[in-house]
């Protein structure tokens, strides 16, 4: 007897990897979305700034747009966008 | 003298065309104005003494008047020459005599008297019936045509007597039909005529109406013309009818309610109900048509006359008949329904027991067969969903050709439907309660919408039903079962079973026509589906979608790197928020060329996105296998948990493991290590199974730590009772969504669901109502529900009480039966 | 539903009510139910510094926009802390509470800096220009356009 594989299909899903569980703005869980939004996943994306903190893309956006200083909400730190 | 040069049309008094008439009375009236103009200045030439004896008096000017008068009633000929004295002498004779007025008024009315007299001699005359209406009827026409002209050269007389000098009123006055005289010939009649014969006239023309219900034929004028002289005798200008109304009308109710109260009853005894309903039937047809010939159109005649026909006629069986209806809704004889209906429709509140009958009906033979076929169709969706359309069917169609799909026999069928199509007695979904939390009991529902989704996956998913079906059949069907999920209580049960089989669907690529998956997708959202649920099924397939371009992404980049191997992976890696409800993670011990490829994958993953991790739902991934013993070679679609435990065979295939080892060699977790090893052991298609196994036991939880599992050498796939040396197989049966414990917890996720939905709907009620009372707050709760589930009385109550201990609301403590809203 | 604001303002609520920091406890007391907008916070003056054993209270009012918009705080109640920062009206001087504020920050991290702020105080006293500002002054203290002096004290 010999059992032989000839085809798999296999099933993962994706979730968020961030240093936090939860969105230090909104405090929703990264798992879910902002409180503006209805479903997690590719329509509310996590965004990481070069300091390393990460918010729900549409957190942090609103949050610069209520401020002067572009500052990261976590650390004060100036926020940039950290790049791939 | 110059009036005579006045040209009056050349004037026939017999002329009975009443179209004629008015011409003519036009025309008179112009000439009148005229006239009346060209006199005053002619009587300007006479001196008008006070003292002096009038040289024109009533008693000089009556007897040239007179013969005339008796001429015209009599409606002899009066030449143009008569004609125009009269007007002349009557205004001569008024204009110079202060009294003359009343004076021709109570000559006229000797005169008219006593020509009444002769014509009443004339028509009593006559005893048999017809000749006496015949011979009435002839003597008022001729009275009633006078009545238009006598009054005309009087104008004079009326003008005096009314004391109404103006012309404006004049005017007005003789131009119409209540002039003085002419109410004076009328009334004459009326007190003279009318009222002594009036007895015997409508006697005898209700002897000949009875007698032409009998079938009897005779001249229907004469019942006509009797009906007109009361319509005409009136002089009431107020209620122009009063006199048809009071007599002729009434009579004739009233004979006709005595004629039916006996032929009725005879009928009904010697014909029974089913006869007599066709012969009320037409009775009421027939009668109606009568009404139309001998009654006063427009006078609300016809209606009184169809009320008390239908009071004697139908209501007054109203029981015998409505006895009839439950066996003839069983029996489905529409045709006589239909006739029931029709009858009954037409008594006040005749319908209200048929609507019973029918919903009776439909909950018992609804049940009844479903009970019949309790043995089938909780084994087969398939003909469960068939037989409750066929119901539907049936009750429609009954509602259809015997009701005429009449609102509230629909609203019937739809009630008791939903009886049928939630009841419990055949079969039921026992919501497990909450384990922690509030203690909540849940009442049996219905497994219809169980059933009903997995219709729709033996629709939608590659099956013999689907492949036998064409694109328009599935259609079709798919349309059925939203028809008959319209009446499901819960909706949410449907809902949750749709996803789970749409799920098993997508991952297995299993669907039939992924066209019609998503067409589904909006015909749920048209019949009322909630939105985010909808919109939560749209997203997995957008989600596949993605999936699908990244697989081949990453096959594309597999390739390159190593060679063909890769095309024999796929991967599809899914939207967490999308799909998964539970997180739990499965151990397993993949077999190593399956290991391998985690990280690959990963990596590949990582690049494409970063900021992501994976998360493995082995449970769903499965994979097809090529099985090869002493018997042949065999392809096998299985799942990635069957694979672990094939492969622990593969470098010791005669070996005997024991359960333990098998846990140790694929580090499954006990209860999933049960369920693969039962699916390998007691597949239930499978004639041969994969596996052996000892002891014998009866269900998986019964495996103990030193059962014993050997591959069967002797495994082959049977086909038409041969076995084969090649062939293929799928072993997945229901693929896993979930956990074992999970899927526990699932369904008592409905329950919290449920518990959730009615506080946040109750509450929403509230803040819109602010103070609202119990009964309102259930109608408006199951109203905002209704498209996912009935909550019960008992959880609303609860919830209330929930919400009023933790200060959402409170009882008003002037009417503890109304809440109001706390903010 | 709810808005943004008062969703994160019940998760606060209950991460707050489940597992209540030292020194600080909401009065849900005072607070009606489906209004998050004004919370009442106990404040307990931690041991060994010059605040040990006293009470204050803390009122926080949010607006619609919070936490992109930082909460007005103030001391409130009869009990008012003799700080060089705490003026009597119970206007508190803090950076985070205006220009400083980040909407990473939380009713309790506001709470813990204030107790801080007690704790590092040597001096029981009100600001220099109290009598001053206390008459002058708006009644949000987010109006005031404020002098950080030190942080030291």
């Amino acid at each position: 007897m010999k059992v032989k594989i000839k085809g798999w299909n296999t099933v993962a899903v994706w979730k968020w990897l961030a240093n936090d569980d939860k969105c230090g703005i909104c405090r929703a869980p990264f798992d879910g979305c902002c409180s503006d939004c209805k479903v997690p996943g590719d329509d509310c994306p996590l965004v990481w700034g070069v300091c390393s903190h990460c918010f729900h893309m549409h957190c942090i956006m609103k949050w610069l747009a209520a401020q002067q200083n572009q500052i990261c909400p976590m650390c004060r730190q100036d926020w940039q966008l950290k790049s791939e | 003298m110059r009036m005579r040069e006045c040209i009056f049309p050349i004037y026939k008094l017999r002329c009975s065309l009443s179209s004629h008439l008015i011409l003519l009375s036009s025309l008179e009236l112009g000439n009148m104005n005229q006239l009346s103009s060209k006199m005053a200045t002619i009587s300007g030439s006479y001196p008008k003494g006070g003292q002096d004896k009038p040289q024109i008096s009533f008693e000089d000017q009556w007897p040239k008047m007179q013969p005339t008068i008796v001429k015209l009633l009599r409606q002899e000929s009066v030449n143009r020459p008569e004609w125009q004295d009269m007007f002349y002498s009557v205004h001569q004779v008024c204009l110079w005599d202060e009294k003359a007025a009343a004076k021709i008024y109570k000559a006229l009315q000797e005169n008219i008297a006593e020509f009444i007299g002769q014509a009443q001699q004339r028509v009593l005359a006559h005893s048999e019936d017809q000749a006496l209406l015949k011979a009435y009827i002839s003597e008022w026409r001729k009275f009633f045509d006078q009545c238009s002209y006598l009054p005309k050269p009087f104008i004079q007389v009326e003008v005096s007597l009314n004391n109404h000098p103006s012309n404006n009123s004049v005017g007005k006055k003789h131009r119409g039909d209540d002039s003085n005289v002419r109410k004076l010939m009328l009334d004459s009649w009326n007190n003279q005529i009318f009222m002594n014969i009036k007895q015997r006239l409508q006697a005898s023309a209700m002897k000949l109406v009875r007698a032409e219900r009998n079938g009897e034929a005779f001249d229907s004028q004469l019942v006509i013309g009797v009906r007109e002289s009361y319509v005409n005798l009136c002089s009431d200008p107020e209620d122009k009818l009063k006199i048809y109304r009071d007599n002729f009308e009434k009579s004739y109710i009233e004979a006709t309610e005595s004629f039916y109260q006996v032929k009725a009853t005879q009928y009904l005894q010697d014909n029974g109900v089913q006869n007599y309903m066709r012969y009320a039937f037409s009775k009421l047809k027939e009668e109606e048509t009568r009404a139309k010939k001998y009654l006063e159109p427009a006078s609300g005649s016809i209606q009184a006359l169809m009320d008390c026909c239908v009071g004697v006629l139908v209501t007054a069986f109203k029981d015998q008949i409505l006895a009839e209806c439950p066996g003839m809704i069983k029996d489905n004889e529409t045709e006589k329904l239909q006739l029931v209906f029709k009858l009954m429709d037409r008594v006040p509140d005749g319908i209200g027991s048929m609507l019973n009958d029918l919903e009776d009906h439909i909950k018992t033979a609804g049940l009844d067969d479903m009970k019949l076929w309790a043995d089938v169709i909780t084994q087969d969706s398939e003909k469960y969903v068939e037989r409750l359309l066929e119901l539907f069917r049936r009750f429609s169609s009954i509602v259809s050709s015997a009701f005429c799909d009449d609102p509230r026999f629909l609203t019937s069928r739809d009630k008791a439907y939903k009886l049928v199509v939630n009841d419990t007695s055949v079969f039921r979904l026992d919501l497990p309660t909450g384990r922690q939390g509030p203690a909540v009991k849940t009442q049996p529902e219905s497994r219809c919408p169980e059933l009903l989704a997995n219709y729709c996956d033996l629709l939608l998913r590659k099956t013999p039903l689907s492949k036998r079906l064409t694109s328009d059949d599935i259609e079709a069907r798919l349309r059925d079962v939203l028809l008959v999920l319209k009446y499901v209580q819960n909706k949410d049960v449907f809902m949750r079973y749709h996803k789970a089989h749409l799920t098993r669907r997508l991952i297995l690529d299993a669907s039939a026509d992924s066209e019609k998956e998503e067409n589904m997708v909006e015909w749920l959202r048209e019949v009322g589906m909630p939105a985010d649920y909808v919109n939560k099924l749209a997203r997995m397939f957008q989600d596949i979608k993605v999936s699908e371009d990244l697989n081949s992404q990453f096959k594309e980049q597999y390739r390159l790197a190593k060679g063909p191997i890769g095309d024999s992976i796929n991967i599809k890696i899914l939207n967490a928020g999308a799909w998964a409800r539970g997180s739990e993670r499965i151990s397993v011990s993949l077999p190593l060329e399956l290991e391998d490829y985690i990280p690959e994958v990963e990596e590949f993953y990582r690049r494409k996105h970063n900021g992501r991790k994976l998360q493995w739902y082995h449970h769903m991934a499965n994979g097809t296998i090529t099985f090869s013993n002493s018997v042949g070679r065999f392809d096998l679609d299985v799942t990635t948990f069957q694979m672990a435990v094939l492969f622990a065979w593969n470098q010791r295939p005669k070996d005997k493991i024991s359960y333990e080892n098998l846990r140790l060699a694929t580090e499954l977790p006990d209860p999933e290590l049960r369920k693969t090893l039962w699916s390998l052991v007691a597949f239930p298609k499978v004639k041969r199974q994969l596996l052996m196994y000892s002891p014998e036991v009866q269900s998986p939880k019964e495996f103990a730590e030193n059962s014993t599992f050997w591959v069967n050498q002797e495994f082959t796939v049977i086909k038409n009772g041969r076995p084969q040396k090649r062939g293929k197989i799928s072993l997945i049966g229901r693929l896993q969504l979930s956990t074992e414990r999970s899927r526990e917890e699932d369904n008592e996720g409905i329950v919290q669901l449920r518990i959730l939905r009615v506080q946040e709907a109750i509450i929403k009620i509230l803040k819109m109502r602010k103070r609202i009372s119990n009964a309102q707050l259930q109608v408006e709760l199951v109203d905002i529900l209704k498209n996912m589930f009935l909550p019960s009385k008992k959880m609303i109550k609860e919830q209330i009480e929930w919400l009023i201990e933790n200060k959402y609301m409170k009882r008003d403590e002037a009417d503890i039966n109304s809440f109001i809203y706390m903010a | 539903m709810s808005t943004p604001s008062e969703r994160r303002l019940q998760k606060e609520l209950m991460s707050m009510l489940k597992e209540p920091p030292t020194g600080m406890e909401v009065d849900t007391a005072v607070m009606e139910h489906n209004d998050l907008h004004t919370w009442h916070v106990r404040l307990t003056g931690a041991a060994g510094t010059l605040y040990e054993g006293e009470n204050f209270k803390l009122q926080f009012k949010f607006s619609p926009k919070y936490p992109f918009d930082s909460p007005e705080v103030t001391f409130t109640g009869d009990n008012i802390p003799l700080h060089p920062h705490v003026y009597s009206n119970g206007h508190i001087c803090l950076s985070i509470l205006t220009d400083d504020w980040s909407p990473a920050l939380s009713v309790q991290a506001v709470c813990l800096s204030i107790i801080s702020m007690l704790s590092s105080s040597k001096e029981k006293k009100r600001p220099p220009d109290d009598a001053l500002y206390v008459k002058t002054c708006s009644k949000n203290p987010k109006k005031t356009k404020w002098w950080y002096h030190d942080d030291t004290v």
